[in-house]
């Protein structure tokens, strides 16, 4: 380290403290030796090394030693900065160090844990503290940024998970922009006729079904006065960063613009449309899906009779349910189980077999998944009330002579199965909702494996959602209950924000030097979060000026900057190559 | 060739590689000592003049390890990391390095036996290919 004399920052002195981690570090790793080969170098003011730092002895030692020494900037060679790192560094921060010139070095996930000779660790260990020393001396003193929240939200989809949002939010006092682009409030769980685990009038509380004695909920929300509901609505455009953000929509009577502070995203699902494919015959009309059969079992119940089927209006006799269809298998539609269609087609099966009781109704299943309280009563249930449970997958289904045929197989019994059948229900798996991918753009949100919205792991600190939460079925397929209880955690943690009303970020966002700036805009031109726009410079030409709320700190402009005028705080070049020559010089020899 | 230690820098994206070669850590999988992570928050801001100064300097081979395409943090990030690192590659090669001392992969923050895999199979790779020969000169 003796080429450092140079720069103005020798002057600083460190403080370095590597964790013994009750013994899971120093077993692997021998810390004295590499307290001896560091404590000489220059800047380092004082090397400690400790139990347990992030334990309360092992803070209060910390600031001790910050007392005692006053070090300008630390480095701390001891688990992943990920993992205890926001702990180890606040004590320090407390007796007034900068976080932000502050080094945790991961010398136990990324070395002792995975390098049993203890000479060999204990050199790699060395070379990362010392990337972390020369490191740590480029770093700049900085504050976080302060990100101030507009009191407003807008929630996204009208259904039971967005109204529910949208209620909890205007309890708390704020306004609440929700929009539907459809014409009524209500989503999907409005226009079903029974709801599990009731079997009866939803949890939601909206159905039309006179044995309802709870107050609708479509009610209270359109009688809410901070709730401005939006109907026949589209977003048209998002803009704006964290905590601000100006809404375009469109809206039958022309455009109508707003600024929001948080927004839940609640576009729900739409099914997996069956006639993908051909073997199950679904252009027969007497083959339908789960949520037609739906509509058939409301029009019943608006009518009286019984349950007609498509074609002829005959009252089916022999019924099929198909599980899984487009679920569970990515050939032939998604991967994914749609988590709900077992429970909604034993409950339909069910209502079938009360409302025509010679009818035989069957339902062909891979096998069955229901992970809700009362489900297995509910499957019982429907085995007293007659329903067919068949185990095994369809092959196809097809119509010869006017009638129509399901061919089974039945894995229990060892058979296959031709059964004649008047009518045969599809249990659609769900998929994101039609459009759903032009939000998840504007907003910047992560998709999933299953193309659902990202759920991003909520033990992660709330900024990391940017004021942007997804909930109910818009983040995978759930049940109206679990709708309902995501729409009121994403709602408290929005209620949370806008009541704070700032929210500090760590600045880990792109600068750009006005010096070596040539107003090129190719840096403009990769933001995909549009964080830089080009200014006058004063001086007849332009430069980048970067909107720290919007950057996300991705450092892609930095590599497209020919002219090295854009550095993202913290991983600047200098500062990544000061790591490296850290690195070079112990374990490059 | 017996006691050549390659020594072997890894730039490993915060939200994904890192995680997962943390993940490598907390399930004790133990690979060879020789690589040492660079954290940077995305595969994306690995700036070519990084490999080309740790590989003048004479370290032996250089790990680029982002999230799997799709899952940048940063949506598209990694799209970019993937034109780039061959791009790089083919001017080292021009350049008279041999481009396998470069490697990029994809690890994702569960895969901690790949990164494994990934560390283990590198460090032989360049065990193979020699230390860098720009280890005498160093510029
Ligand atoms: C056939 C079937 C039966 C079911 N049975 C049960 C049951 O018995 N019990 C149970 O608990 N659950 C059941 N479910 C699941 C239940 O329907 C969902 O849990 C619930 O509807 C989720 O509500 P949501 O508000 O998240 O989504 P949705 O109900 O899908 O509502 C989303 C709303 O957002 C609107 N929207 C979408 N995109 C946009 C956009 N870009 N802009 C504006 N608005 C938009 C839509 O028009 C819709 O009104 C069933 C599901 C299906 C498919
Ligand atoms: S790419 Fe560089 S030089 Fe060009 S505008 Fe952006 S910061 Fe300025
Ligand atoms: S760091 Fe990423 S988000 Fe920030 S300005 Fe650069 S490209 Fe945009
Ligand atoms: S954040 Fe991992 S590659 Fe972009």
């Amino acid at each position: 380290m003796a080429d450092n004399t140079d720069n103005d920052s020798a002057k600083s002195s460190i403080g370095l403290y590597l964790c013994r981690c009750n013994g899971e570090i120093s077993k692997y790793i021998d810390l004295d030796r590499i307290a001896d080969n560091l404590k000489s170098i220059e800047n380092v003011k004082v090397v400690g090394i400790h139990d347990a730092l992030c334990s309360r002895e092992g803070q209060t030692f910390l600031k001790e030693e910050k007392e005692k020494h006053g070090f300008e900037r630390a480095v701390i060679g001891a688990c992943s900065p990920n993992i205890q790192g926001i702990i180890v560094g606040k004590a320090l921060e407390e007796k007034g160090l900068n976080k932000y010139l502050f080094e945790q070095v991961n010398i136990r996930e990324q070395c002792a844990w995975v390098h049993p000779d203890i000479d060999k660790a204990t050199a790699k260990a060395l070379a990362l503290i010392n990337g972390g020393l020369r490191r740590v001396l480029t770093l700049e003193p900085m504050e976080d940024v302060e990100i101030s929240i507009l009191p407003s939200a807008l929630v996204i989809g009208g259904g039971v998970t967005g109204m529910q949002a949208a209620l909890d939010i205007a309890a708390a006092g704020f306004k609440v922009y929700l929009l539907e682009r459809t014409e009524e409030l209500g989503g999907r769980a409005y226009k079903l006729s029974m709801t599990f685990p009731t079997h009866n009038c939803g949890i939601c509380c909206m159905q039309y079904c006179k044995e309802c004695v709870f107050t609708p909920k479509i009610e209270d929300v359109l009688q809410d006065e901070k709730i401005e509901v939006m109907l026949n609505s589209e977003i048209e455009s998002i803009e704006g960063g964290f905590g601000n953000r100006h809404i375009t929509v469109k809206a039958p009577d022309g455009p109508r613009e707003f600024d929001v502070g948080t927004i839940i995203v609640a576009t729900g699902s739409k099914t997996f449309d069956p006639s993908d494919l051909p073997e199950l015959n679904y252009s027969s009309p007497d083959v339908i899906t789960t949520v037609e059969l739906e509509q058939l079992i409301v029009k019943q119940r608006e009518k009286g009779g019984s349950i007609e089927r498509p074609s002829d209006g005959k009252v089916p006799k022999t019924i099929n349910f198909i599980q899984c269809v487009g679920s569970r298998d990515r050939a032939k539609g998604n991967l994914h189980c749609s988590l709900v269609c077992c429970t909604y087609a034993i409950g339909q099966a069910r209502e079938l077999v009360k409302l025509i009781p010679d009818a035989t109704v069957y339902i062909h299943y891979i096998d069955l998944r229901g992970p809700y309280r009362g489900f297995e009563e509910f499957y019982d249930a429907a085995k007293q009330e007659g329903v067919q449970f068949v185990r095994g997958r369809i092959s196809k289904i097809y119509s010869t002579g006017g009638k129509l045929f399901v061919r089974a197989e039945d894995t229990d019994a060892g058979a296959l199965l031709e059964i004649e059948s008047d009518l045969v229900v599809l249990s659609v798996g769900q998929e994101p909702a039609q459009g759903s991918e032009k939000i998840v753009e504007m907003l910047h949100l992560q998709t999933d494996i299953d193309e659902f919205i990202k759920d991003i792991n909520p033990m992660f600190p709330p900024e990391f959602r940017r004021g942007i939460y997804a909930a109910g079925c818009a983040q995978g397929p759930k049940g109206i209950r679990y709708s309902i209880d995501d729409a009121k955690s994403a709602a408290s943690e929005v209620i949370r924000l806008m009541r704070d009303g700032t929210v500090k970020m760590p600045r880990i966002t792109a600068k750009a030097d006005e010096f070596r700036c040539r107003g090129c805009g190719r840096c403009v031109d990769v933001c995909q979060f549009d964080a830089i726009t080009l200014i006058e410079d004063g001086k007849g030409g332009q430069i980048a000026k970067v909107d720290e709320v919007r950057c996300e700190g991705c450092g892609t402009c930095t590599v497209a900057c020919c002219n090295k005028a854009m550095t993202i705080i913290g991983y600047a070049i200098p500062q990544v190559i000061a790591n490296v020559m850290g690195l070079v010089e112990e374990a490059g020899q | 060739m017996t006691d050549f230690k390659p020594s072997i820098l890894a730039f490993c994206c915060n939200w994904c590689s890192y995680a997962g070669a943390d993940l490598a850590g907390v399930s004790r999988l133990q690979m060879p000592p020789n690589v040492h992570v660079i954290r940077v928050m995305c595969s994306a801001s690995v700036k070519p003049e990084y490999v080309i100064k740790a590989v003048t300097q004479g370290i032996d081979g250089v790990l680029v390890l982002g999230c799997h395409i799709g899952d940048c943090h940063y949506l598209t990030g990694n799209h970019r990391t993937a034109k780039r690192i061959p791009l790089l590659q083919k001017i080292l090669d021009e350049a008279g390095i041999d481009s396998r001392r470069i490697k990029l992969d994809w690890v994702s923050a569960a895969e901690g036996e790949k990164y494994q895999k990934v560390v283990t199979e590198f460090v032989e790779e360049i065990r193979r290919l020699g230390p860098n020969p720009l280890r005498e000169v160093r510029f």
